[in-house]
Order: C-alpha cells, then structure tokens, then sequence
C-alpha cells in the first residue's frame, strides 16, 4: 500500500495483539486458580497430620486408662510404635500419609519417663505447648518451622494413668516430623505447570484463530474500499452481510461516500460553471480585438474596441475578487473581527449608497432598527447588505418597496430582514438559491445581471458570523431574506 | 518624479511603464531583485513599483534590505498574492501600500499620486476651475455665479474629484471615499449619482466639466 508512506507506523496486528491478551489473561486466571488449589491441598494435608497426631495421643490415653503399665512396657509401647511407623510409614488410621511420630512421656514432676529415640537431624531445642495440668482432656498442637527445611508438629496433652490403684498424671509430648511430603506435591505441581503452559498455549492459539475469523469481514471491506477511486464514489460498501458491528462500521463509511461524492458533484459542477462564466467575457475579447485587427481602423473604433474590452476585463477582475473572497472565507482559520454597534448605523449608510439608484428606478428603501445592537463585523455586514439590496433592486419594479428591519429574539439573537415587493423566485429554485453562479433567469441578458456569486457571498459571511441566512419567495409578490446573528457570546469583552 | 519599476512580467512592466510616462513621471525598468536592490541604493528615486515574485531576490527581501539601509524611497507593492497575512507583512515590513493584480491603472494611478502627495500640501478649500467655484468649508459651489444646490454626497463627489483635475476615478474609488464602501459591489451607483451631478453641473452650461472616460472612471477637468 504505498498510501502507507506516510502514515505513522502501525500497531501489531489486531489478532496479534488479542492472541497475547488471551494468553496473558488465561495466564492469570489459571495462575491464580492452581494457586488456590495448591493452597488448599497443602491446608488439608496439615489439617491430616494434625489429626493424625491427635489420633495418636487420643490412642496412647486410651492405652494408658485401660492398664496400669509404666515403665518397662512403656518402652516396648514407643519402641513399637517407632518400629512399626518407620516401617509402614504410615499409620492405621490415615493410611497414604507417610509419618514418623516421636514421643516423649514426663510425670508430673516434669521428670523424664521415657522416650523414642529422636533421629540427630531432630533439634533438641524444640519447644512443645504448654498444657494445664488439671486439663486431661485437650490437647493443644502447634506446628514449628525451625531453622532446618523440615516442618514439625508438636502436640502435649496429659493423660491419665492408674497404677497401684494410684491415679498419676502423664504428660505426652508427641512430634510429628512431616515428610516433605515429596512425591504428592511434586506430583501435584507438575500438573499444575502442565495445565498451566498448555493452558497458555491453547487460549493464545485459540484467541489468534477466533480473532482472525472474527476480522474476516474488515479484510473484505479493506479490498472493498480498495476499488472505490473519485469516479466511483457510488460502490457500495454495506453489501448487508457483515456482522452488526462491522455493518454499521460499512453504513457509516457509505454515508460518508454519498456526502463526497455530493462534493465532488458541487466541486466539479463548480469548475465547469467557472470555466463557462470565464468563456464568455474571454471570447468577447478575443474576438473584438481579433476583428479589430483584421483591418485598418478609424481611431475612435480602436478606443471604442479597447473600451468594451476593458469593461470584459473588469467583469473578470470581480469575479477573481468575489471567488478569492469565497474561498477565504471558507478557509476554517479565517477569522472575523466582530464588534458591537448599533445596526441603524449600517442602515443609515446603505441606504444612502443605494438611495440615489433606487429612486432612479422608482423603488423606495425604507429601514426600521428599534435600536437594536448587532454583534458582527461592520464591514461584512455592509456587503451582505449591499448584496441583497443590490439583488432587491434588480428584480423591484417602479412604485416597489424594499425594508430593512432588525429584531431580537428570546435567544438574544439578532435578525435583519429585508423585504422586496419585487417579481419573487419560483419556489422550485430557492434551495440552488446560494449556490456560486446560479441565477434564477437565466433568459436574462449578461450585462444585467450580477457576477452569480453575490448570494454565495451573502451565505459565506453569515457561515463565518456562525449565523443563518433564510429566504422565502412567492412569484410576483417579493422576496424576503432574512439574516439571524448569533447573540454576541458572553464571554467576550 | 522618478518612479522605479521591479517586475520581471514584461507585459506588466510595459504597460505600467508607458501610463506612468504618459502620465508626466520618469521611469526606470529592471526585471530582477538584485538589480532593482542595487538601482535603489545608487539613485534617488521618489517611489518604486515592487512586485513580490521575483528572480534572484523576492521583494520582501529587497523591502527588507532598503528599509535597513533606511533608504525612504516609497514603496508600492504589487502582487497576485492576497491574502491578509501578505498585506499585513507586506506593511510591517515597510511597504507604503499595496496593490493586488489585476488592479485597474487608474487606481494605481491615485495611489502613486496620494503616496507623493503624502505629507505635503493640506487639502485645498477653495477650488475655481473655469466659471466653476467650489467653497469646501461653507459647502457652496457657484457655476457663473449663479448657486447650485447640492446634496452632501453630491457635493462630496464633485469635491473629490475637482480636488485633483484631470485625474481619473474609478467607480471603486469613488464609492469608496464618498460612501464608505469598501468592495466592489456591481451595481451602477457611481452612474447614476454622477449622472445626477452632471444634471445639476454640467447640463445647464456649454462648457463641460465632468468626464466619462469609459470603463474606467470619470474625471474632472476643464478641457
């Protein structure tokens, strides 16, 4: 596309760009799920080794409640216990978790009784919760994390036992060192990666793929518009099959198709209209000076000769002016100067221009301001004025009237009417009525007309005022224009 | 007076050369900036024509320059380029006025002789040309001593133009000093009011005093 010379670097690509928004969200979102996940596992397997540990102490009262064995049997009972869970590794109760339970048993004087031999790798300094000693039914556990890798729990609780009908008091201190647990978790967190990276994956090929069916219609619509040049304003780009969003995206681009292809209607009805305004005077030219040449000729036929050229010249010369003048305006960084006077000012001064003309023809201007102030630029106004009282005249017999009045609305905003008792304009014709080079006669001869573009200069300066210019007309009873002024805005001086 | 022409259009420089001479001025011709540049620093001429687009050094450049060398030749500049922009650096930069193309001679005429006349003479009051006698601070004009009535944008017109006989007023001109209006409008105003002066002024007497000098203005002047 060499149109693209120009144009700032584009973005990725749309599908690009959504494929790695969908990775990137799933990314999250599968993230914080295995999190939770893998949260919740490990909660629940504390919440079993803590039970375990209790089944275990809740076992040994039992034990203890039931016979009178300290000492020796003691011995045999932990020895056993020891053998029997590092031989198993697991437990009767919670079989699947891997444990190693050591024991501890105190008397009441806080003198060791007996204990499982702790493995070296066990410190010595672990501190077991406190139990009241009155409480033979708790038992409290806590979980430590000393400076070693491993986790421990540690649980105390006293016991009951009866010996020589003697009841006594045991403290048990039991320490569950927990496994690392390896093969479960490591097991678990492979998944987890798995699902992660396949997940990933998946949602950003997925999200390419979606993305690239959903565009579809934009690439069609770009090779659509591809084929529409000046000459073929009229393709239609919303062929009604696009999905709703695309579709109003086409309806919008057609209408601004018919808006262009309406300009460059007006554009070039311009051009051709210009070129057959420009025709005639250069023709007049050519031709009186070319017969002019072709024989000898008496002085005064040269003068004569020269002086109707002059007068072609000069038509040609206003039309530049008045064309200049329409495109300026039109130029959005033109700017006016408006400011406020009193509009029977401007009355008084083109009315007087045309006073001499219009009772030359018979025809009296009259005007009535009620003193309003208008907001606008004094100069302007008088060619607007000028324009239409010029026009008012052209098409107002003997015994005609022409008024300027002005008035003010509940807007503020000022209008100026100026009404003709003249010939009026066919209905038909008064929405060309502003239109460059449009007259209504066009039976009429040349050098009684005006340059075409008086009333397009009319509308330009009232589109710079941000005003409107409004005329109605009936056949032979007159024309009535009338100019509405913005009010003058409040926030300048 | 001697008026120095810068313009690299030979048609133009042509024209504006012999109405100028024709016209009682002396005239000098050069086609490019530099020569213009140097032309103005060696003589004294009274005014110079300037067009803007030039060969070798635009006009604004060569205003520029002469105006820092302060060289007080007036200048007019003359251009195709009309925009309000062009006019307003045109005069910032030291231009006495500026005429856009196509302008009509007669018009640039009266602005080369307001730019000469600037600063000198005042305004005359009492103007006798033949049997004509026109009093501007009572407002009265006499013809064989006999009054005529005017009315005040009359004797405004016929002030203008007997102010400065044999020269020639176009339309614009003359509805811009008389009324105000600063546009061409194409209506035949100036007519018909020159044709109602002449009914009070003219018509009456042998001698005539008002001139159409066609498509171009009307002059004063007792021929």
């Amino acid at each position: 596309m060499p149109l693209n010379k120009n144009n700032p670097p584009s973005l990725q690509p749309l599908a690009k760009k959504l494929a790695i928004l969908y990775a990137s969200t799933t990314f999250s979102v599968l993230l914080i799920a295995s999190g939770l996940l893998y949260w919740s596992v490990l909660d629940h397997l504390q919440k079993e080794h803590e039970s375990l540990l209790s089944a275990k102490i809740v076992e040994l009262r039992h034990y203890f409640k039931d016979s009178s064995l300290l000492g020796e049997t003691l011995y045999d009972l932990i020895d056993a216990e020891h053998h029997h869970s590092q031989a198993t590794h697991s437990s009767a109760i919670h079989p699947g978790i891997p444990h190693h339970i050591f024991l501890r048993l105190y008397d009441e004087q806080n003198n060791l009784l007996v204990e499982s031999n702790l493995p070296q790798s066990i410190p010595k300094n672990l501190v077991f919760p406190l139990v009241d000693s009155q409480d033979t039914q708790s038992i409290s556990i806590i979980k430590v994390n000393p400076e070693s890798e491993q986790l421990f729990l540690l649980g105390s609780a006293w016991a009951v036992t009866i010996s020589d009908q003697q009841s006594r008091k045991v403290l048990i201190q039991a320490l569950l060192q927990l496994a690392p647990d390896e093969s479960l978790l490591t097991d678990f967190q492979r998944t987890l990666t798995a699902v992660l990276i396949f997940g990933v994956l998946a949602s950003a090929l997925t999200g390419f793929w979606v993305t690239r069916q959903g565009l579809r219609p934009l690439r069609q619509i770009t090779k659509t518009i591809h084929n529409i040049n000046a000459h073929q304003l009229n393709e239609q780009v919303n062929s009604g099959q696009w999905p709703e969003e695309i579709a109003l995206l086409a309806n919008a681009f057609d209408q601004m198709l018919v808006r262009l292809d309406q300009s460059f209607a007006r554009l070039s009805q311009f051009s051709a209209d210009l070129a057959h305004e420009l025709r005639t005077p250069v023709n007049n030219l050519m031709g009186t000076a070319e017969v002019a040449l072709s024989r000898k000729r008496s002085s005064e036929e040269y003068q004569e000769i020269l002086e109707s050229n002059i007068e072609e010249c000069q038509r040609i010369a206003r039309m530049i002016d008045e064309l200049l003048f329409l495109a300026r305006a039109e130029n959005p960084k033109t700017e006016i100067t408006p400011v406020l006077f009193p509009i029977a000012k401007e009355f008084a001064v083109i009315t007087e221009f045309y006073d001499m003309l219009a009772s030359d023809q018979q025809v009296a201007i009259t005007y009535q301001s009620n003193q309003i102030e208008l907001y606008a630029d004094p100069n302007l106004l008088r060619r607007v004025l000028s324009n239409l009282i010029s026009n008012a005249l052209r098409y107002t017999k003997a015994q005609g009237i022409i008024t300027l009045t002005a008035s003010t609305s509940a807007e503020q905003s000022v209008s100026i009417t100026i009404t003709d008792t003249g010939e009026g304009i066919d209905e038909t014709l008064l929405p060309q009525i502003f239109d460059r080079f449009f007259r209504a006669d066009k039976s009429r001869q040349r050098e009684k007309q005006g340059s075409g573009l008086g009333l397009a200069i009319v509308k330009s300066i009232m589109d710079l005022h941000g005003g409107q210019v409004l005329i109605s007309s009936q056949l032979q009873q007159g024309t009535q224009v009338e100019l509405i002024f913005p009010p003058k805005p409040v926030y300048s001086a | 007076m001697r008026i120095l022409i810068i313009e690299d259009e030979a048609k133009t420089a042509t024209f504006l050369s012999k109405g100028l001479k024709e016209n009682g001025f002396s005239v000098d011709v050069v086609d490019n900036g530099i020569d213009g540049l140097s032309a103005l620093e060696q003589n004294n001429y009274d005014l110079a024509i300037l067009d803007i687009m030039l060969p070798l050094l635009d006009g604004w450049s060569v205003l520029s320059v002469i105006r820092n060398k302060d060289i007080q030749t007036r200048i007019l500049l003359l251009t195709a380029m009309d925009s309000v922009e062009d006019r307003v650096k045109g005069l910032e930069l030291g231009a006495d006025d500026y005429l856009v193309k196509p302008f009509a001679f007669s018009e640039l005429l009266a602005r080369i002789r307001t730019l000469l006349r600037r600063g000198t003479a005042t305004e005359i009051q009492k103007i006798q040309c033949a049997d004509l006698e026109i009093d501007a601070i009572k407002h009265r004009v006499t013809r064989n001593n006999v009054r005529i009535d005017l009315t005040p944008k009359e004797f405004q017109l016929l002030l203008l133009m007997a102010r400065r006989p044999g020269e020639v007023f176009s339309r614009t001109v003359i509805a811009e000093q008389v009324w105000d209006m600063n546009f061409d409008s194409d209506t035949n105003v100036v007519d018909v009011a020159i044709r109602r002066l002449r009914n009070k002024v003219d018509d009456p007497f042998e001698n005539k005093l008002i001139h159409t000098i066609r498509g171009v203005g009307y002059a004063f002047e007792q021929k």
